[in-house]
């Protein structure tokens, strides 16, 4: 769930929190002056539990609320399921089914591939770095945004709760018939709010998130299925492999213009 | 570890979604929030979050195999590729029609349905998507001229692929289009001839 800003839009506001708190007129509490701890420690409970986990799967469905047209106030709803896994040395994989297309994702620790089941066309990139930190370049260099982001980060305590983000507990409930504590927190741009399981293993249930400075104010509902903080992950599973008939695509990137594809072993256009 | 290798079974769906792709195979479960319906990997049915139900205005097909485009028409597969299980169940996602690709709603995507569902997910990230990608998925409505620059969620009718080099490209009356991908999107790109 991206409730966190990208890193080069923080910081104008980040100096601009700062600088509030220098001068002792803070509206905005940043997170150096102490989240409720009634909100802290039960999120770094969870973050604690995800980063743990060596390799994990996880299965959600998603529906956000977005303007229908940009200068629109009428509202429609997008829906999505999507399975992601996660080997912390290994790679990453993802399988989305959503209103806005559904695809495959692969990253085997240097090269992204994504393959569009619809079109049958894939395209690939090098993205090399940490595994933890794939999400993120994707998302800055390609545009492709797994919503789970800040769940699978190293330190998802610390990517969720940025400078300024303020919160409480509101109490517990139940989701999808199990406990889970409900938080509702607020950063600079975004209100967000997290379900987080009260027995068993502290995992999300649920995440909204709401960005007040988008037009139209959009709305994301996460709600997790399954969490396997043991799955069996293997190589083979961030490893992709031309279908048949499949067409590498040049993937844009941001800002660029596309490059023609390189040869694909196996790929047939 | 070797992985299992993938079957394809040519069961057909009752429930007009097919279910896809396999893999994130894991052990059992640890620490569900909610304990899926026990659900045999091998089965037909489609998951409890596949999309409503289709119905005329849905360009889905089903009943053909695999995930070929034809002039707009999604033709979402209906065979179930799954991986033999491990430990645990395999991980299903099902396949979406997708808005952007059926000409049903061709007059509202044109207008923004698209271009909104990318401004904005949650956060200054969408923001930035949505700079990237500016206006996106638009189908072309008949008779409208293909101009240079122009970019397509989907291939009017009657275009035709053709080769040059390595590339293909598609010849849609004299106009050139490129298939390029943008975020996770096919998108169509008109194009000086090449």
């Amino acid at each position: 769930m991206q409730v966190r800003r990208r890193r080069d839009r923080l910081r104008p506001l980040e100096a601009m929190a700062t600088l509030a708190l220098m001068v002792g007129g803070a509206a905005l509490p940043a997170r150096a002056q102490g989240l409720d701890p009634a909100v802290a420690e039960p999120l770094r409970r969870m973050s604690a539990t995800l980063a743990a986990a060596p390799s994990l799967t996880v299965r959600l469905t998603q529906l956000r609320e977005v303007p229908a047209a940009p200068d629109s106030d009428q509202m429609v709803s997008l829906g999505a399921t999507i399975a992601v896994g996660l080997k912390r040395d290994s790679g990453v994989a993802a399988l989305v089914g959503g209103d806005r297309g559904s695809y495959r994702l692969w990253y085997d620790g240097s090269t992204a591939t994504l393959l569009s089941l619809t079109a049958n066309a894939y395209a690939r990139a090098a993205l090399p770095g940490d595994v933890e930190g794939f999400l993120d370049r994707l998302e800055l260099r390609l545009g492709v945004q797994v919503p789970v982001r800040d769940l699978l980060a190293s330190d998802s305590f610390a990517a969720l709760t940025e400078p300024g983000t303020t919160g409480a507990r509101i109490g517990r409930t139940l989701v999808n018939g199990a406990p889970c504590d409900h938080f509702m927190l607020r950063n600079l741009e975004v209100d967000w709010q997290i379900w987080i399981a009260a027995s068993g293993q502290p995992l999300p249930c649920r995440l909204v998130a709401i960005d007040r400075k988008a037009p139209g104010a959009p709305r994301t509902v996460l709600e997790f299925q399954s969490w396997n903080l043991k799955a069996k992950l293997d190589v083979a599973d961030f490893t992709f492999v031309p279908p048949p008939g499949a067409t590498e695509l040049s993937w844009r990137e941001r800002g660029l213009a596309p490059s023609q594809p390189s040869q694909a072993p196996g790929a047939r256009p | 570890m070797t992985r299992p290798p993938l079957r394809r079974h040519s069961t057909r769906l009752l429930a007009g979604l097919a279910v896809i792709a396999p893999m994130l195979v894991g052990g059992e479960a640890q620490a569900q929030v909610r304990k899926p319906e026990e659900r045999p990997a091998r089965t037909a049915t489609a998951p409890r979050h596949s999309a409503p139900p289709r119905t005329a205005k849905h360009s889905a097909q089903v009943g053909n195999q695999g995930g070929n485009r034809v002039n707009g028409n999604v033709n979402i597969g209906n065979d179930i590729t799954v991986a033999a299980p491990r430990r645990g169940g395999a991980v299903v996602v099902p396949v979406y029609p997708g808005y952007a690709s059926g000409p049903s709603v061709g007059a509202v995507v044109a207008t923004g349905v698209i271009a909104g569902a990318t401004a904005g997910l949650v956060s200054g990230a969408m923001q930035q998507s949505n700079t990237m990608t500016g206006v996106q998925g638009a189908t072309a409505p008949p008779g409208t001229t293909l101009e240079v620059g122009m970019r397509l969620a989907t291939l009017p009718n009657g275009c035709t692929t053709q080769r040059v080099g390595q590339t293909t490209y598609y010849r849609c009356g004299s106009a050139w289009l490129q298939a390029f991908m943008e975020g996770s999107q096919v998108v169509y790109l008109v194009i000086p001839t090449p």
